[in-house]
Parts: structure tokens; sequence; C-alpha cells
């Protein structure tokens, strides 16, 4: 959610053009990618800035290949409850907020019910369980038990939600430090299907710890057809991965790029000291 | 000193915080109003954003409400399931949230116009929108007013307002008790609530009565006595331009005010 998202995953999902996809998405900025190549079938989602036809043309190039989305809306707070009742495995939990507004006449899986015990009014989210989940993490160990800090939006019960868990990553380290520090530990291993390493596997967003963001320049590209189409040859369709990406923009953008991005004053806090 | 709508808007929305306060607030001038309480008269406010960053501390203005430096030094950092339950809670006194559209009873739309299914306009959508208006203790919603953005009746409610206007129309709907907008403001004037209906309160310096009139899509009510919207102090102006930063789209609104 708005930090970290895993857009080198979204771009390979482009370049294999993987499609009729439903989609599960709390502010993840490269969900833009897959609206304007006409990947998604359903957007299950409270937000996204591409729908505005003002700050995007991506909704408008889905329609054009007759491919705009079919919409279930709900409110963020409504999205990481239909998220956590996944992850426990429970039909519904229920909340006041969305009580008294269109979302609930028009997405057919919240629905006003009675609390049992008080008969007050309630709006149930139904719980939603994605077939995969893809989280973008600063590192994990070779099985995926992987460490996430910094903001978590949606990710503990986004990523916990889903059946098959694939984990993209800074850096694959050794088990021992993951182990040295387990709190900060978002998933275990064996809920893990895959993982693979892949520094700067979140730009253009920031990564808490790693580097800041280069929305500006991806927000752009999204505005304008041209720009689009260009930016969508050079740097995704035209590359076969991530590091390629990353050379093609310094090339183009200057080799101080990568370093402007990087985190220049970084904070170690207090070691957390475990042990026996 | 000169001074934009823009900045008229964010000391109006900034002065609305108590010390000791905890907002709940949203992306652009609502996180600007909120920065300069917290750098002026509420040294004890506690921000948070929807990704889950709870801070006491001031941070730069972030582009949007999540980026390394508003994450940095936090006191604490979450998800959005948390920063919700707070508010679901009772814990959060105010609310900051912009608007696609407000209407007459305060509900706002941040989805389309037209049926939800064939809508003959787009918003992004309402985000945590809802969350904020359903839950916090009492919220402002900030936005710039034309007519369109100003109906008698929005299309979809995506976040509630008094919905119907009827007395206790939010707890019958079953929205917690004692919530509800509290004020508009927007870069022609200050409304309030009265009766779950939206009251012009006062007009900003510069902004003719015509053309906020032009600029409602209903026949609005007013207080008795509608006076001129307090100007910003100098001291509130050089701590937004120096230490907030607000951005050069604020100038576009920069209208001539007597000083």
């Amino acid at each position: 959610m708005q930090h970290g998202e895993p857009s080198a995953a979204i771009h390979e999902i482009v370049r294999q053009r993987i499609g009729r996809l439903t989609v599960v998405s709390a502010l993840v900025h490269s969900v833009a990618l897959l609206l304007g190549e006409g990947l998604i079938r359903k957007l299950i989602s409270a937000y996204l800035i591409d729908l505005y036809e003002k700050e995007s043309c991506l909704a408008a190039r889905a329609q054009r290949q007759n491919a705009y989305p079919e919409l279930e809306e709900l409110s963020h707070y409504g999205l990481s409850l239909a998220l956590l009742a996944g992850q426990m495995g429970v039909p519904y939990l229920p909340t006041r907020s969305q009580l008294g507004s269109d979302y609930l006449k028009n997405n057919p899986n919240l629905r006003e019910i009675a609390c049992p015990f008080g008969g007050q009014k309630l709006a149930a989210v139904r719980a939603l369980v994605p077939d995969v989940g893809i989280l973008h993490t600063q590192r994990c160990d070779p099985s995926g038990a992987a460490h996430r800090w910094g903001t978590l939006g949606m990710d503990v019960m986004g990523i916990n939600a889903c059946k098959k868990i694939i984990i993209t990553t800074e850096k694959i380290v050794s088990p021992d430090i993951i182990r040295f520090d387990p709190n900060r530990t978002i998933v275990p291993g064996f809920r893990v299907a895959a993982v693979a390493e892949v520094p700067w596997g979140a730009y253009p967003l920031h990564l808490a710890g790693c580097y800041n963001s280069d929305l500006p320049a991806f927000s752009a590209a999204c505005r304008d057809e041209s720009v689009y189409q260009a930016y969508l040859a050079r740097y995704i369709l035209g590359v076969p991965d991530r590091a390629s990406m990353m050379s093609q923009l310094m090339a183009d953008r200057g080799p101080a790029l990568m370093e402007r991005l990087r985190i220049r004053q970084p904070i170690e806090a207090h070691a957390v000291v475990n042990g026996s | 000193m000169n001074y934009t709508l823009a900045e008229q808007m964010i000391v109006v929305a900034s002065r609305l915080l108590k010390d000791g306060d905890v907002v709940y607030t949203g992306v652009g001038l609502p996180t600007m109003a909120a920065l300069l309480a917290r750098h002026t008269h509420a040294p004890h406010l506690t921000i948070i954003f929807e990704t889950g960053i709870i801070r006491t501390e001031p941070c730069p203005l972030p582009q949007g409400v999540d980026t390394l430096a508003s994450q940095m030094f936090a006191e604490k950092l979450s998800d959005a399931f948390y920063i919700n339950t707070l508010a679901e809670r009772g814990f959060v006194n105010v609310g900051f949230v912009g608007a696609g559209q407000i209407d007459r009873r305060g509900n706002i739309n941040s989805t389309c116009a037209g049926a939800y299914r064939k809508p003959s306009f787009r918003f992004p959508g309402g985000g945590g929108a809802c969350d904020i208006t359903s839950l916090c203790k009492s919220w402002v919603a900030i936005l710039k007013q034309k007519k369109v953005r100003f109906p008698e009746r929005v299309d979809f409610v995506t976040a509630p307002g008094y919905l119907d206007g009827k007395p206790n129309a939010r707890e019958h709907a079953g929205l917690p008790s004692d919530t509800g907008p509290r004020k508009v403001i927007t870069d022609m004037g200050v409304f309030t609530f009265v009766e779950g209906e939206m009251t012009l309160e006062s007009i900003h310096a510069g902004v003719s009565w015509e053309s906020l009139r032009e600029n409602t899509g209903w026949d609005l009510r007013e207080l008795p006595a509608v006076g001129v919207t307090p100007a910003p102090s100098n001291e509130e102006i050089d701590i937004l331009r120096s230490k907030i930063q607000i951005r050069a789209e604020g100038a576009s609104t920069q209208i001539p005010v007597p000083t």
C-alpha cells in the first residue's frame, strides 16, 4: 500500500501478458500497467488514480481494448478487513464503516447485518482469499521467511490471506539474519511458494531502509498516451528484467539516478536483543 | 502580508485543531494544515496517515501521504487495519479529507457521476475517505469550490455526511453516534452544519458573495451573521512557506488580498 509495492513482479506479468486477472490492490501504482494493457478482468480496490481520466490515459486505453475491468469497490478499511477475514479463514468481518454509503448498494460482497448480540447494524465485509499473493520485502532467507518493515499498509493480512505466496526481495540472506530478529518476519518460510531476489524491485515506489520513490516519472508516463507507449516499450517490454530496466534508466537519466534515490541518511535503530 | 487562497484554506483547517488532538488526515492541503498546527499552536498533536503512520514529530510535506520522510521518526509504524481500529474505537477526534464532490448534507462523492455501472464521469475512488468520515469523532472536508463539485445531492455517497439530513440519520444508518461533518473549507469560504445542512459561516477576503452563490448547487443557508474569514497571521504564512513548502500549484489561486 503506497510503500514498497511489487513493481518488478507486475512488470514481469505485463511482459508475459498474463491476463484475465482478478486484482486486489490497495494504492499499488503499478496496477496502472495491468489496467492499461487490458490484463485486468476484475479490480477489487478502494482507489486507483488511473480510473480518473484527468490524471491518466490508461482507463481510456483499457476501454478502447474493450478491457475496462469490472469494479468491486469498498473502503480501505473494508479491504483490510476482507483480507484479514481471508487470513483468518472466516467468512466475513464486521465494521461500522461504510454503513450509509453507496458501497453497500453496489458491492455484493458488502452487506448490512444485525449484530447477533445487540442487534445493531453492522457492515459485513466478505472474506477475500486470492490465489496468489506477491509481496516485495527488504530481505528474506532462501525458504521465503521474510523481513518487512516501514509502513505495512495491508501487507500482513494481504499476504497471509493468499493461497500461494511469492516473495520478491532486495536481498536473499542467511536464515540466521532472519532469526536474529524474528519479530520482523512477516511470513514464515513454510507459507511461501517461491522467492526471487530482485534489487530495486519496488522502484518507482520507495522502500524503507533502501530507496526513495521516483513516482513523478511514472505518473507522468501514465498521463499521456504517447509518453506511456514509449515508457512501456523502453523500460518494461524492451528489457528482460529489473536489472536491465535500472541500467536503461541510468543510461537515459544519468548514472547518478540510483545514488540519488538511495537513502542518504540511514538511521540505525538500537539493536533488538534476543538470546537466552 | 499577501497570501493565497490555498494558504487561507490551510490556515482555517489548522486552527480547527486543538493541542492534544489526534488527527487522521488525507494527502495535500489536509496534510499541510495538520503540519501547520503541529508547528504552531498544537505541539502535542498526533497526526495519523492511513498507510500506518502515527507521528508526533513534524515531517517534510510528503508527496503522497507515505514517503520515507513521512515514515522516518514516526512514533509508530503500523498498517491500515491498525489505523482504522483507532478510529473505530473512537480515539481519533478529527478527520481531514479531500473530496471530488460534496453535497448540501455533507455527503462526499469521490466515486462517479451518473449511474454506478454506466458513469458519465469517474473519480479515482474513495480510498479511506469513507472510513475517516464514518468513524472519526468529527471531520472536515477541504476542497476547491465549483458548482459541479457542490451539487445539491451527490450521485454516489462514497463517504457519509448527514445522509438525507433527517435527525439522527447517521445513527439510524448504524454509524457511531456523535460523529459527522463539522466544517467544509473551500477556496471561497467556510461552512458549518446546522440541522444536518451545510451553512455558510464566513467568506474569504476578496471573494464575492455572488461568485460563492454561483458556485453552490443549491439555495445556500447562511448563519445569521456571515463574517469575513480571519486572515492568516504572518507567522502562519512564514511557517507554511519555510517549513511546509506549499506547492507551486497554490500560486494559481493567488489573489490580491488587503493586508
